[in-house]
């Protein structure tokens, strides 16, 4: 049986027609939505901005690519994470070895919008 | 009215690369489960041959010289890709129906410049799945499925066919071969031919008393559909499943009768958490199988039949499937397949009055489901199942069986990870 703060034997539960769901983390992450994934971060992550190793990320494949995001970037071997930086009016990618132009190998597959951290 | 057809291109080759960057450009195929033959093929490997259907043994060999690269089918993401595509179908319209897996009706009525809002749609569908996709448009699913048909073949349409304009009609009408119409199957397909209509262009003259005299009121309806009248009204509803059934082809044949009853079993226990689900009872069960008396020799199927007490209850199912199963079981010969459908339910409702006996195991199936569902697939189980199922908890690496597993579990190999649906196994991103 599951007992949500309603239905009590004795006396009545004045919380009964109050009773709300516990916090839902997938709403408030919009996990559900079609655009939205969550990755994992492997190697040393970004410390300037926070991002540790085993940190899930969550990612708008919407997001505007604007300076200063961080990035999830396909490059032909693998998913990378890179800040993005507007060098000279263009829009470029730091990767921990240095700055790299984006181009079809080098391609934005999402923003990364949020940060979960599941061991504290 | 106005119907488009979504239709994924390579949806399962599609899905993989959208999280595997590393397959990018280059001949991709989706092995059917125990990596049988090739299921979808990307746009390299097509153009390489590679056939539809391709056993996998065959290509191994030429796949490594040719760069070919293998995944096997992994379900849980197509599901969710599947998903998603639908979500963001329904922003832009409110009736969307799930066709199949990669293909899906979308209601366009009233919506002005189609073809424009269909790219639109196009693009939303990439960016957020990362999912090419071609959309057909047409008064009737009929005539929607057609011009997927003709966007796909023909990359001057830029993904997007409208088969509302009469040009187009009057161009591709006559060249389409009636084969390639949705509905028609071979045996129409070859009626029609005899009597002499071999395109759509003189199928859609075909006189309507005719049309249902030769093919029945099934066949007449595709003509006037293709004519843009609509008899296949869209749906958001799934129709409601009347039988539960639930079967695989084992990773190698099975020849002792305890895999066998293992194997039966843990289908037994699928089907009575969806018998439950859907609050049905089992009235009427069948077992079958294939089987072959020699290695190499042809496999036939054979199956046993009973009808129950109603129940959904997963140990008396199991009592009653491994009694039908012993019935089929032959020692020395060998069993690729088994499986076991659910013939005949009724609602759980129904069931006669609160014997204790049927109240106890209606409290014990709750808990296993609940129990399974919070902790996982298989976290408790019938004893008969054994451990068999600890591969589809941690799925192993490649090639090899994991030692726990039973001899008839599928050969997982090659296996993509369920990037969407599992916490452990979410896409990761090196720094």
């Amino acid at each position: 049986m599951q007992y949500r703060g309603d239905e009590t034997t004795g006396f009545p539960s004045p919380a009964r027609d109050y009773l709300q769901p516990v916090v839902d983390l997938a709403e408030i992450l919009s996990l559900r939505e079609p655009g939205i994934y969550a990755v994992r971060v492997e190697g040393e992550g970004i410390p300037e901005r926070a991002i540790q190793e085993d940190d899930i990320l969550v990612v708008d494949t919407c997001a505007e690519a604007l300076p200063g995001r961080i990035a999830i970037l396909f490059t032909p071997q693998d998913a990378r994470l890179g800040i993005l930086v507007r060098v000279g009016g263009i829009l470029q990618v730091r990767l921990s070895e240095g700055m790299v132009h984006l181009d079809e190998d080098m391609e934005i597959w999402a923003i990364v919008t949020r940060l979960v951290r599941t061991k504290v | 009215m106005t119907i488009g057809l979504v239709d994924a291109n390579n949806f399962y080759v599609s899905c993989e690369r959208a999280f595997d960057p590393a397959l990018k450009r280059i001949p991709v195929v989706v092995l059917s489960n125990n990596d049988g033959c090739v299921i979808s093929r990307s746009q390299e490997a097509k153009d390489m041959g590679v056939g539809m259907g391709e056993p996998w043994f065959k290509l191994e060999k030429q796949a490594q010289e040719k760069g070919i690269r293998a995944r096997s089918s992994n379900y849980p993401l197509y599901g969710d890709m599947s998903r998603r595509i639908y979500e963001v179908l329904r922003q832009y319209s409110p009736l969307v129906e799930p066709y199949s897996i990669d293909e899906m009706f979308i209601d366009l009525t009233g919506i002005s410049k189609v073809d424009e809002y269909a790219q639109a749609i196009r693009t939303m569908i990439l960016r957020k799945t990362k999912i090419p996709t071609c959309i057909g448009i047409g008064e009737t699913k009929t005539k929607a499925k057609m011009a997927n048909r003709i966007a796909k073949d023909h990359p001057e349409f830029a993904g997007v066919c409208d088969l509302q304009r009469q040009d187009l009609c009057a161009r591709f009408y006559p060249e389409l071969e009636i084969e390639q119409v949705w509905g028609i199957g071979r045996g129409m397909a070859k009626k029609l031919r005899d009597i002499g209509y071999s395109t759509v262009g003189s199928l859609i003259s075909m006189d309507e008393r005719k049309a249902r005299k030769i093919l029945t009121v099934t066949g007449a309806r595709i003509v006037m559909e293709l004519r843009g009248i609509s008899c296949f009204p869209l749906s958001a509803a799934v129709s409601q499943r009347k039988a539960v059934m639930v079967s695989r082809t084992f990773g190698r044949p099975v020849s002792d009768l305890r895999s066998f009853c293992s194997a039966l079993s843990s289908f037994t226990s699928m089907v009575g958490e969806k018998l439950r689900r859907q609050k049905l009872h089992a009235v009427r069960l069948r077992v079958f199988t294939t089987k072959s008396k020699h290695a190499q020799g042809e496999y036939h199927e054979v199956d046993s039949v009973k009808n129950i007490l109603p129940t959904n209850d997963t140990l008396t199912l199991n009592r009653e499937v491994l009694g039908l199963a012993r019935k089929i079981w032959q020692e020395g010969h060998r069993y690729a397949k088994a499986g076991i459908s659910v013939e005949e339910v009724r609602p759980e409702t129904s069931q006669l009055g609160a014997e204790k006996k049927f109240l106890h195991a209606e409290k014990l199936m709750t808990a296993v489901d609940q129990i399974n569902q919070r902790y996982g697939k298989n976290s408790i189980r019938t004893a008969a199942m054994k451990e068999q199922l600890e591969s589809e908890k941690k799925r192993p690496p490649k090639k090899t069986r994991p030692r726990t597993a039973e001899e008839w579990e599928p050969l997982l190999n090659l296996h993509s990870s369920a990037y969407t649906t599992r916490v452990n196994e979410l896409m990761k991103v090196k720094t």
